[in-house]
């Protein structure tokens, strides 16, 4: 046995089922050039195993509770991993989405082939990273895709999962965003425009230049003499309404 | 238009049609006796609006036609009541009828009282005649409707049988679900773990088998739950400890025969929200037990529970409610479906079947 003249490339395993990560370690285990350095069960795990060992390469499960694969490079950033490989067992959309961007992906179950090939694409890529820009196809790919489940966001070192409709309002804050969840209330380096954009319409509302409300929380909405309004919502919270939202507003809560 | 509406129209145009063709009859004879012409006018103003007033009573019989089901109330109560109404609409359409042509034609040398009786006498027969035709009309006509209804409702529900049909064949196909039980399978081959591979291999082909059969509609209960363990042996080698599944079935029960396809989708449906969304996973309760005449089939996950405003017809998932159509088939009012918040705070979905129909 002789080793690798170069340092092994150092790989991260994402995948929510047992055996399909066994299948990755085994398959892997067969190439030395190959460390697997992490081997994660779902996006949270993910996330925090790329930040903490940055590794080469990434197989990435698509399909998992909680933050999906996407949700994992949208948190770490697409610059975050070198070399990403897709894998799932079925979705048309994410399909779609790699050809249309030229990543590599491997569909479950595989052949020990196919994965080779994989492997020999990671292994030239990052052989000659001048030719990389996976970093701009994986932005575009996580640009294009739909809505996401889910408002992912890291709060120093913890990384939480708010779903949308546990979200009461959104505050504008300098350059951040404070999210209101009930008690949690995060500070997100986000802008409000950043948010509209992901936000379901049909869900959130914009009321004034520095506030966006969940419709759902809403429990009254007040005129004030200055021709503003006041927004109550569930939990006790009174919020300031420029008149020239009130149309969207009331729209919104009447569908 | 409501009903009432489209039968006001069908009758005004009935009766307008019946007005002209006397009204043309009459100018024939008309030129052909000119001397008579007075009393010709005076024939077709008299029998105008004879046949004009009756548009009102006709809307009336057929209504009332509609409501009157003999099949119901029986025909000796139609035949009372339409008699009764015969004798109510005869002399108020004789008396409207005098009211209006003598405004037309003057009142001549008779009073009210003479020309209500000659109306009422004059046209007995044709009184009677009238109203057995709109009767029989209105009932041919609640008749036909009532058989298009039920020919509708027959179609209604063959579409929903074979949409529930569909429907588990889709979720047994679910393509999530078969190219990852398949992924498994190759992950065991490749690490020459023979016997389980052809274990689930086989477990799989007994579930695409069930779901392509269609002849066997009415399996054992014991054969559904056995169904059941082979979905939940291939979903645990996927799933691993996440899952965990407990199935709680009373013995005595194992010869029931149910629905095919009846409680393995309702597992399936938990694995998918109440386990594979979860990163922690979660476990599932299969439940059957006797309740008196009838068997109650739970199936409970402690998962996230139900969106708060979740209602069964307000649901875009066709699986339950397409269950719920085929329990109605098969059973009618017997069979009941319902799904509400488990005591883990998860979703628990209930069957109750009367034993009956074995």
């Amino acid at each position: 046995m002789t080793s690798a003249p170069l340092p092994p490339i150092r790989v991260v395993l994402v995948d929510d089922e047992p055996p399909a990560r066994r299948t990755l370690r085994l398959l892997l285990g067969r190439d030395p050039s190959m460390a697997v350095v992490a081997e994660c069960e779902n996006g949270r795990e993910a996330i925090e195993a790329i930040e903490q060992h940055r590794p080469d390469a990434v197989f990435l499960d698509v399909q998992m509770p909680g933050i999906d694969g996407f949700g994992v490079l949208d948190v770490v950033g697409a610059d975050a991993v070198p070399a990403v490989v897709f894998v799932t067992a079925y979705d048309k959309y994410a399909l779609a989405a790699f050809e249309a961007h030229a990543l590599d992906y491997l569909l479950k179950p595989f052949t020990d082939e196919r994965f080779a090939d994989v492997l020999g694409r990671i292994k030239a890529r990052l052989r000659d990273q001048s030719i990389n820009d996976l970093e701009a196809r994986i932005s575009a790919l996580i640009g294009a895709r739909e809505r996401p489940r889910q408002l992912v966001i890291r709060d120093g070192g913890r990384v939480i999962v708010i779903p949308w409709s546990e979200i009461d309002w959104i505050e504008a804050e300098d350059y951040c965003v404070r999210i209101h969840a009930g008690k949690e209330k995060p500070l997100v380096r986000r802008t409000l425009r950043s948010l509209l954009d992901v936000l379901d319409p049909a869900q959130f509302a914009r009321i004034h230049r520095s506030s966006l409300v969940n419709l759902q929380r809403i429990r009254q909405v007040k005129p004030l003499p200055s021709g503003d309004y006041e927004v109550h919502l569930v939990d006790g919270t009174k919020l300031r309404m420029s008149r020239g939202y009130r149309d969207v507003v009331l729209a919104g809560l009447h569908e | 238009m409501p009903r009432a509406g489209r039968l006001f129209v069908l009758a005004t145009l009935f009766w307008t049609f019946i007005t002209l063709m006397f009204c043309l009859q009459t100018w024939l004879l008309m030129r052909a006796f000119p001397n008579e012409a007075a009393s010709f006018l005076r024939s077709i103003t008299w029998t105008s609006t004879f046949y004009l007033v009756w548009i009102p009573g006709t809307v009336l019989v057929w209504l009332l036609a509609e409501r009157w089901d003999p099949s119901r109330i029986g025909w000796r109560a139609v035949v009372w009541r339409q008699w009764w109404l015969l004798l109510a609409l005869w002399p108020l359409n004789a008396a409207v009828t005098i009211l209006i042509a003598t405004s037309i034609t003057g009142w001549g040398n008779e009073n009210f009282r003479q020309m209500f009786f000659g109306q009422i006498r004059g046209r007995i027969y044709l009184h009677i005649m009238v109203y057995i035709g709109i009767a029989a009309s209105g009932y041919a006509m609640s008749w036909y409707a009532r058989m298009r209804d039920r020919d509708a409702q027959a179609a209604r529900l063959q579409s929903q049988l074979s949409a529930a049909r569909l429907d588990s064949l889709r979720a047994q196909l679910h393509p999530h679900f078969l190219f990852n039980s398949l992924h498994a399978i190759a992950a065991l081959v490749r690490e020459q773990r023979n016997d389980e591979a052809v274990r689930l291999v086989s477990g799989l082909g007994d579930l695409l088998r069930r779901v392509l059969d269609t002849a066997d509609q009415r399996p054992r209960l014991a054969e559904e739950i056995e169904l059941v363990r082979r979905y939940v042996e291939i979903q645990r080698v996927r799933f691993g400890d996440r899952l965990e599944v407990v199935i709680d079935v009373d013995p005595a029960l194992d010869d029931l025969r149910v629905p095919a396809l009846l409680v393995q989708p309702l597992v399936e449906n938990a694995v998918r929200h109440g386990i594979e969304t979860r990163e922690e996973g979660g476990r599932i309760n299969v439940r059957a037990r006797a309740d008196r005449d009838d068997v109650v089939i739970d199936v409970e996950d402690n998962g996230r529970g139900l969106p708060a405003n979740w209602s069964l017809d307000g649901t875009s998932g066709t699986g339950l409610r397409n269950l719920r159509a085929r329990l109605a088939a098969i059973y009618e009012d017997r069979a009941h479906l319902s799904i509400g918040r488990s005591a883990s705070g998860g979703a628990t979905v209930s069957i109750r079947l009367p034993r009956s129909i074995t």
